[in-house]
């Protein structure tokens, strides 16, 4: 195509009148429906039949939990001397324990203080963990030094230790579950929302906000969190998890929440001791740790494959 | 590289003396003294037991104390059984725990690997979804949760194992095997994602366009460069198989340092708590710098600046 066109040809009016309607020529049909990133990361997302039924199986999970205890006809402490330890029956679904109270219940109980936890987890990880992490690696030099020895030094302490330690000092209870988990399960998403912000600063998107006079908080909070969000959220899904069985796992060495209160894990401690008697006590809370555990690995395994843009399938 | 493991070592030493110190100050908070006891201890006795455990010191001097005691390796007395000293329990207790811990790595490296090299070898057919679907599983379930599972199985059912107590090899793998199953699935994961990267490259292909068969490619060319995250995970995994056997051995009832490390939580016999509390926290972060230099030493892609 030619390019010198002149300067009067363009001022005809005719030129830069509408197309009439029956003359366009189906531009639409051209290009494909617009997607946005979050859309495609669903399209793929939606075509793991693991993840998908993962995603199911956390709603219902959830529902159990929130709304279950409510509608059971059964208070989750309500001691009944008529019905000890029954086995799973039409009444009492997973059974009754060694003081007659209706398990499916107790579980549904412990399911909320596991999907309590997690959330904190969660959200531990998203406040602390991504603020932590992004300020040091979008200030660098000094700062950023500091602020990652300290996580260095942090990171080399085994949390679970300190964890049980902190729980045998400050005593058995939820909040101090929360306190004790909170202080540490920043560490890991700090290191990598760090890595993340590092590269991404350098992208010439970020030079042009800079350019454009945008703020520092602008940059951080518009700009660059954003844009790493995607390992941020895998690896949320993929942790709690870990904060699930942490706390199932002090429950059961009994530095958990305190009775009559019930957790998975001191459920399933509690059930132990009747293995031969009456296995169901066991058995159904370790199922809902395992099934809570399986649906978040299985989400967390569907976003990373969705959101990894270099896989090969 | 000699720089990165003095800063390594520099690292773990200051986290080291972090967790000692944390350690004495949070059992400074624990309200009661030592000697609180129902029946109250006489006077002259209590005065005689403070002096002998220097409680009547000021506190900085008793933390200086404290860390005198332990650079010589002394973890101090426990509190509830004063005839025993920490270092006795860790002595007659952490050989049990160690081999425990020995055969379970020992089986999740080795059935990890090889069910890992398979999945990559047959991607996207029944048996690569069918064992990767098992490690997912098995991913979710806590040791503690497949430990009374087993007992219940194996033991109580079908009476083939002995459902718990130590002694022969027979009471060795429902434990080893509860301990390795997590691991197991970790590592079959791992091995299955980098084989896969390794089994892309072209020398592997130029291999297989010579004719190799698909076992001698795996085993003699694609291996070795495979491991490397394998290998690296090795240290974590003896940390996460040790913490797991604090259940695991309670549950089976084996007299290893798990065992009493949650016996002690249950008596409260903080003495013990904070000396075998230490005593892991030393060992994991050995375990973590041993991981760093080993990816630092295979890996020359890792700066170490």
């Amino acid at each position: 195509m030619s390019m010198d066109i002149k300067i009067e040809e363009l001022k005809d009016k005719s030129l830069w009148e509408p197309i009439p309607e029956e003359e366009k020529m189906g531009a639409e049909e051209l290009t494909a429906p617009q997607v946005t990133f979050w859309g495609d990361v669903w399209r793929r997302f939606r075509k793991n039949r693991l993840a998908v039924l993962g995603l199911v199986l956390l709603v219902i999970i959830l529902l159990f939990a929130l709304v279950g205890p409510l509608v059971s006809p059964y208070p989750y402490d309500k001691q009944d001397y008529d019905a000890i330890l029954q086995a799973p029956n039409l009444a009492h679904p997973f059974g009754t324990d060694y003081v007659g109270r209706d398990l499916f219940t107790r579980v549904m109980y412990g399911a909320r203080i596991s999907l309590a936890v997690g959330f904190l987890a969660a959200m531990v990880q998203l406040v602390i963990g991504v603020l932590y992490g992004g300020i040091s690696g979008f200030m660098g030099g000094k700062v950023d030094e500091i602020m990652m020895r300290i996580v260095d030094i942090m990171y080399a302490i085994p949390i679970l230790l300190i964890v049980i330690l902190l729980m045998v000092v400050l005593g058995p209870g939820l909040v101090n579950i929360f306190l004790a988990l909170g202080f540490f399960y920043w560490l890991g998403m700090a290191r990598i929302v760090r890595s993340q912000i590092l590269t991404l600063k350098e992208e010439e998107f970020v030079l042009a906000a800079r350019v454009l006079g945008a703020s520092t908080k602008r940059l951080l909070l518009r700009h660059l969190i954003p844009n790493a969000m995607g390992p941020v959220i895998v690896t949320v899904t993929l942790n709690i998890p870990n904060a699930i069985f942490t706390e199932a796992f002090l429950s059961y060495i009994g530095l958990g929440v305190s009775a009559p209160m019930a957790s998975l894990g001191s459920l399933a401690s509690d059930g132990v001791e009747y293995i031969r008697t009456a296995p169901w006590l066991m058995l159904f809370p370790a199922l809902a740790i395992a099934l809570i555990a399986l649906a978040f690995n299985f989400v967390g395994d569907g976003l990373r494959d969705s959101l990894d843009p270099r896989l090969r399938r | 590289m000699g720089r990165f493991i003095v800063r390594r070592l520099a690292l773990m030493v200051i986290a080291l003396w972090v967790v000692v110190t944390v350690t004495f100050f949070l059992a400074h908070m624990i309200p009661g003294g030592p000697f609180d006891r129902e029946k109250p201890v006489p006077e002259a006795i209590k005065k005689n037991l403070e002096e002998k455990y220097h409680l009547n010191e000021p506190m900085w001097k008793q933390y200086l104390l404290y860390l005198n005691d332990i650079i010589h390796g002394d973890l101090g007395p426990s509190f509830k059984y004063p005839d025993r000293t920490v270092n006795d329990i860790i002595k007659e207790s952490f050989p049990v725990s160690a081999q425990l811990g020995f055969w379970a790595v020992l089986m999740a490296t080795f059935v990890g690997i090889s069910l890992g090299s398979v999945s990559a070898l047959h991607q996207g057919e029944l048996i690569d979804s069918f064992s990767m679907f098992f490690a997912i599983l098995f991913i979710s379930l806590p040791s503690f949760v497949i430990a009374p599972i087993f007992q219940y199985i194996f033991g109580v059912k079908l009476h083939w194992l002995p459902v718990a107590n130590w002694g022969s090899w027979k009471h060795m793998i429902l434990p080893a095997l509860s301990l390795a199953l997590g691991p197991t699935a970790v590592i079959a994961r791992l091995t299955r994602a980098s084989m896969l990267e390794v089994l892309s490259n072209d020398y592997v292909k130029a291999a297989r366009a010579r004719g190799l068969s698909g076992l001698r490619v795996l085993i003699v060319y694609a291996l070795k460069n495979a491991l490397i995250p394998v290998v690296t995970y090795l240290f974590p995994l003896i940390a996460a198989i040790f913490t797991g056997s604090f259940v695991v051995e309670k549950i089976f009832n084996i007299p290893g340092l798990g065992r009493y490390y949650v016996t002690s939580i249950y008596n409260r016999d903080y003495t013990v708590i904070l000396g075998v509390t230490v005593f892991y926290a030393a060992f994991l972060i050995l375990m973590n710098l041993l991981a760093d230099i080993t990816y630092a030493l295979l890996d020359p892609r890792i700066r170490y600046e």
